[in-house]
């Protein structure tokens, strides 16, 4: 101890110190910028490919949506054959192919739709759910209810249960979308608190989707978890579901507290008068 | 027949301009409102076809501009993504002549589109 004070005190540390710190410093200035170039010449390649696949992408969908072009005669175009091994262009074709689908109904959208079986694409986004990141799964789940594939109903539904908030919400939306209320009866044993903005996001999903088969949303008022009683209450008077009408009666004669027998009874004023 | 395409989708304007141009209509696309109008302002269209939200102007101020200002009665068609009932109101008040909900068929469109354009002539 006595030593390293009489260092100290000797000052013979003060210059290698600071040489050794300004060269830490240089040092790290230097990786930091490079690490800035790196990541900012990664985007702007990204970027001019994405503009060059675009070119190919709308001439493939046009051809495909518009003049009924066949798989088959896709993969042998050489571009594409080249190109779709490649994760990036697969990635720039999932996001155009889900964009012009959310903005097409009908035949054009069916052939879409055709096309991201047949091209693999459902297969990337099954991939997507499966990677560690959660804006991934988000993507992969947004992509596969975009496109009504039922059978990931359930791999979807385990996401809806995930800690992460926006994962849960793009999950329960899809789910929705998919499967109508099979998707929220499971709420029913939800141990926590629902809050108003995630009920509020089912309750803009069942608006949205115009779900038509509302079976099984009575079960939600038979949860020991009040909140999912209320969106239970919420859903019935939202989307003014008089069939359960009954149930709603039911809950007033035996609600576990007054904020609910409130919320039924208005939910019941609302509905009957 | 002339038709001007007002979307700041690329990929919806570039397909519908495709679709068409396949069915025989020049179409000139913006994806900027401003544009749009200063284009309606400087050349002759049989029909304009917009969006309401877009960057510079909205679908409802062109509109508002082509019917109010200019003093034209060009059919104009507007769709949007938003499903409220009230800005299909407003779209009508404000003298559109179609509303169209997105997503969009592009076959009913051009069933419209041909509609409004017989009417006119």
């Amino acid at each position: 101890m006595i030593k390293l004070w009489e260092f100290y005190k000797s000052g013979d540390w003060v210059e290698p110190f600071l040489i050794d710190s300004i060269i830490l410093f240089i040092a790290a200035s230097c990786i930091l910028y490079l690490l800035i170039i790196a990541s900012r010449s990664k985007k702007i390649k990204r970027e001019r490919l994405r503009i060059e696949y675009d070119k190919l992408i709308e001439k493939l969908m046009f051809s495909v949506v518009f003049q009924d072009t066949p798989f088959s005669e896709i993969k042998e175009d050489k571009g594409y054959s080249v190109l779709s091994k490649k994760a990036f262009f697969r990635e720039v074709l999932a996001e155009s192919i889900t964009n012009l689908h959310k903005n097409y109904e009908g035949v054009y959208a069916r052939k879409l739709e055709q096309f991201y079986k047949e091209s693999g694409l459902i297969n990337d986004s099954f991939k997507k759910l499966k990677s560690l990141k959660w804006e991934v799964k988000c993507k992969g789940i947004t992509e596969l209810a975009e496109f009504n594939v039922a059978e990931a109903f359930e791999k979807i539904i385990t996401a809806s249960k995930d800690r992460n908030k926006t994962l849960k919400l793009t999950a329960i939306n899809a789910c929705i979308k998919l499967e109508g209320t099979r998707s929220i009866v499971h709420l029913t044993e939800h141990p926590y608190p629902i809050d108003n903005w995630t009920q509020l996001n089912i309750i803009g999903a069942f608006k949205k989707h115009d779900i038509g088969d509302i079976k099984g949303v009575e079960f939600l008022l038979e949860s020991e978890n009040t909140t999912v009683v209320a969106l239970g209450l919420k859903l019935i008077k939202e989307l003014k579901l008089t069939q359960k009408v009954p149930y709603v009666v039911q809950l007033v004669n035996k609600a576990p507290n007054t904020f609910i027998k409130c919320e039924a009874q208005s939910v019941l004023q609302t509905l009957t008068v | 027949m002339r038709i001007i395409l007002s979307e700041d989708n690329d990929i919806l304007r570039k397909s519908l301009s495709f679709f068409l141009e396949s069915k025989g209509f020049t179409v000139d696309q913006f994806a900027d409102g401003k544009d749009a109008l200063k284009a309606i302002e400087n050349n002759s269209y049989d029909l304009i076809l917009t969006d309401i939200n877009m960057p510079g102007i909205s679908g409802m101020e062109i509109t508002q501009h082509v019917r109010q200002k200019i003093g034209s009665d060009i059919p104009i068609i507007i769709f949007t993504s938003s499903g409220v009932e009230q800005t299909e109101l407003d779209s009508f008040d404000i003298g559109a002549n179609e509303f169209m909900a997105k997503p969009v068929s592009p076959a009913v469109l051009l069933v419209r589109i041909n509609k409004l354009l017989s009417t006119r002539v």
